[in-house]
């Protein structure tokens, strides 16, 4: 993936003031690009950095030193702040937090109101925006009776009408039951595949499995970086760093203990099950008999 | 067999009675716990997981149906509250929000403090609460709850309820927005006051990996029906009601079914990493059973 970057984080360091003697240093020169059209995902315990990390990328935090550029626009610039976030858009982990009208449409509205689109317009892009996360048929809806999933897709779709180039996803299904959580990354699955850039802070190991790169944070640091094939083989150096690998790469690492045949490294749950067929002589191939 | 230590009959509840917006949560509710057991209630968003729960430490009365905890029916006309809740203590969802004293041990204080009792006995049950669940009493009693991370302020949310030495410990969603190190050892505590301490644990979750760890029988709701009961075996053995309630199971169970589906001869409710492996190995040529 050698394109032109889509943002680029270049040298940035970042310390919450609590009071004049209390200084909490939170990113330590961190550099990193997010290109066009890619999955990223980002791991990293609680307090690694990986959530204001995540709220670099369009201007919600600006760096103490170094730079972060959405298109070529410094986030640095207050004046371009609407611009960024126009191209870069937010969900964050909690769903009744971001939901600001009264009726669903108007809710995915909010932000073209703000930039002063057209009213035919409008209506358009909140129905392509409202179908691209199946939620058409909410429109009328008061969104506080929604479900947590249906909240979290009605956020993307309020963003989606903005039409922006990337969608950075702050913990966005970590307050969502199981099936909310498949709603979204549905979702999410459908939107990169049409060419939305994805950056998705998480810290379910199963979902970073489905990116196409995974950055691993640790005491505001990149401290690993690579396919998520290539992380989650480092089981051991992710438990030093208070993480886990997907239960699917669990599962594959104890057959392989005892069946060296068994790849260790998958990462998907389809492929522990192509593997076991894979495996199989030739004449079972028709399984089952 | 004796008498359950807590037990729910026909428990019916409606909200926002006589209004248009009038609502039934819980349809006829019957469940129970025995003294020491671990007992998990799991179902989608709306099944009326939170309002059952609700009713076991009397921030809900039972407008039909009974419900009767370590001998008191909680339907009785001059219910002493203030007892009921020492006998059961309830964390909420996201207990850390509810954090509210500068110290550490303060916060914890508060209710044994609250109960009136004297101050050598308040300290007693702290110094055993904060211990229980990992936090050193002389190491943290004086430290800020502001400067701690997610996962240590939950435990000092949970120390602040286990404080009062309840007989039953009911938590809502215990580890959601965790990392996995500081759910694996929630867990673990949680686990240990079960296991060790006899503390009667009822959960609400909506993680299955949690559910099969911890959980010696679970209940699915859905619709403010129990549609289900069982051992995690039998509840993740059982498929039809996993897809018809969107409970959702381990991962392991997943690709187990899926290769259930593709004719390999599995038993799906394996749900240990080892025990799915075991399972999969047996399928593997040159492997017998």
């Amino acid at each position: 993936m050698k394109k032109e970057a889509l943002i680029r984080v270049e040298g940035v360091s970042f310390a919450y003031t609590i009071n004049q003697t209390n200084i909490i240093p939170v990113l330590r020169d961190v550099s990193f690009q997010v290109y066009p059209g890619e999955y990223l995902a980002m791991i990293g315990h609680n307090g690694s950095g990986k959530s204001t990390l995540a709220k670099m990328l369009n201007g919600i935090l600006t760096p103490d030193a170094g730079d972060v550029w959405v298109e070529g626009l410094n986030t640095k610039e207050k004046s371009l702040h609407r611009e960024i976030r126009r191209r870069v858009g937010m969900v964050f982990q909690h769903p009744d937090n971001q939901l600001v009208a009264t009726i669903v449409e108007d809710d995915v509205a909010f932000g073209l109101e703000n930039i002063g689109v057209p009213a035919d317009e409008m209506k358009q892009r909140v129905d392509e925006a409202l179908e691209a996360v199946g939620m058409s048929a909410f429109r009328q809806r008061p969104p506080h009776h929604l479900s947590g999933g249906q909240k979290q897709r009605i956020a993307i779709a309020g963003i989606l009408a903005m039409k922006p180039d990337c969608i950075v996803l702050d913990e966005a299904t970590s307050m969502l039951d199981s099936h909310g959580r498949r709603e979204i990354l549905g979702v999410i699955g459908k939107l990169n595949k049409a060419g939305m850039t994805i950056v998705s802070v998480t810290h379910h190991m199963s979902e970073a499995a489905d990116a196409d790169r995974v950055l691993v944070m640790e005491e505001g640091q990149i401290v690993l970086e690579g396919t998520p094939r290539e992380v989650f083989r480092q089981a051991e150096r992710l438990h030093a760093l208070h993480l886990d690998v997907p239960q699917a790469s669990q599962l594959a690492a104890a057959v392989n203990r005892q069946y060296q045949r068994f790849r260790p490294d998958l990462i998907h749950k389809d492929e522990i099950v192509d593997e076991v067929e894979r495996l199989q002589p030739p004449i079972a191939e028709v399984s089952g008999s | 067999m004796s008498q359950p230590l807590l037990q729910v009959k026909g428990l019916r509840h409606t909200y926002m009675r006589g209004t248009p917006l009038e609502h039934t949560a819980l349809h006829g509710v019957d469940m129970y716990a025995n003294k020491g057991e671990c007992v998990a209630i799991i179902g989608h968003t709306g099944s009326g997981k939170s309002t059952l729960i609700q009713h076991f430490n009397g921030l809900q009365l039972p407008e039909s149906g009974q419900v009767v905890i370590d001998g008191v029916d909680l339907s009785q006309p001059k219910l002493n509250v203030k007892e009921l809740r020492k006998k059961v203590g309830l964390v909420f969802q996201n207990p850390e929000d509810q954090l509210f004293e500068k110290l550490v041990g303060d916060d914890v204080a508060y209710g044994p403090f609250k109960q009136g009792l004297p101050l050598e006995q308040v300290v007693e049950q702290v110094k055993w609460a904060m211990e229980l669940v990992g936090l050193s009493f002389e190491e943290m009693k004086d430290r800020a709850t502001y400067a701690l991370s997610g996962g240590q302020k939950r435990k000092v949310a949970l120390a602040g309820v286990l404080a009062l030495r309840p007989k039953i410990l009911v938590l809502d969603e215990p580890t959601a927005g965790l990392d996995p190190k500081s759910r694996k050892e929630l867990l673990e505590r949680i686990r240990y006051l079960n296991r060790q301490e006899q503390l009667t644990v009822i959960f609400v979750s909506h993680n299955m990996e949690e559910v099969a760890y911890l959980a010696d029988r679970v209940y699915v709701m859905a619709g403010g029906c129990v549609v289900c009961s069982g051992t995690p075996r039998e509840i993740f053995g059982n498929r039809s009601v996993l897809e018809e309630h969107q409970a959702g199971a381990p991962e392991t169970v997943e690709i187990l079914y899926r290769l259930y589906d593709r004719g390999f001869d599995v038993k799906p409710d394996a749900f240990l990493v080892e025990e799915a492996a075991q399972e999969i190995l047996s399928v593997l040529p040159g492997i017998r059973r």
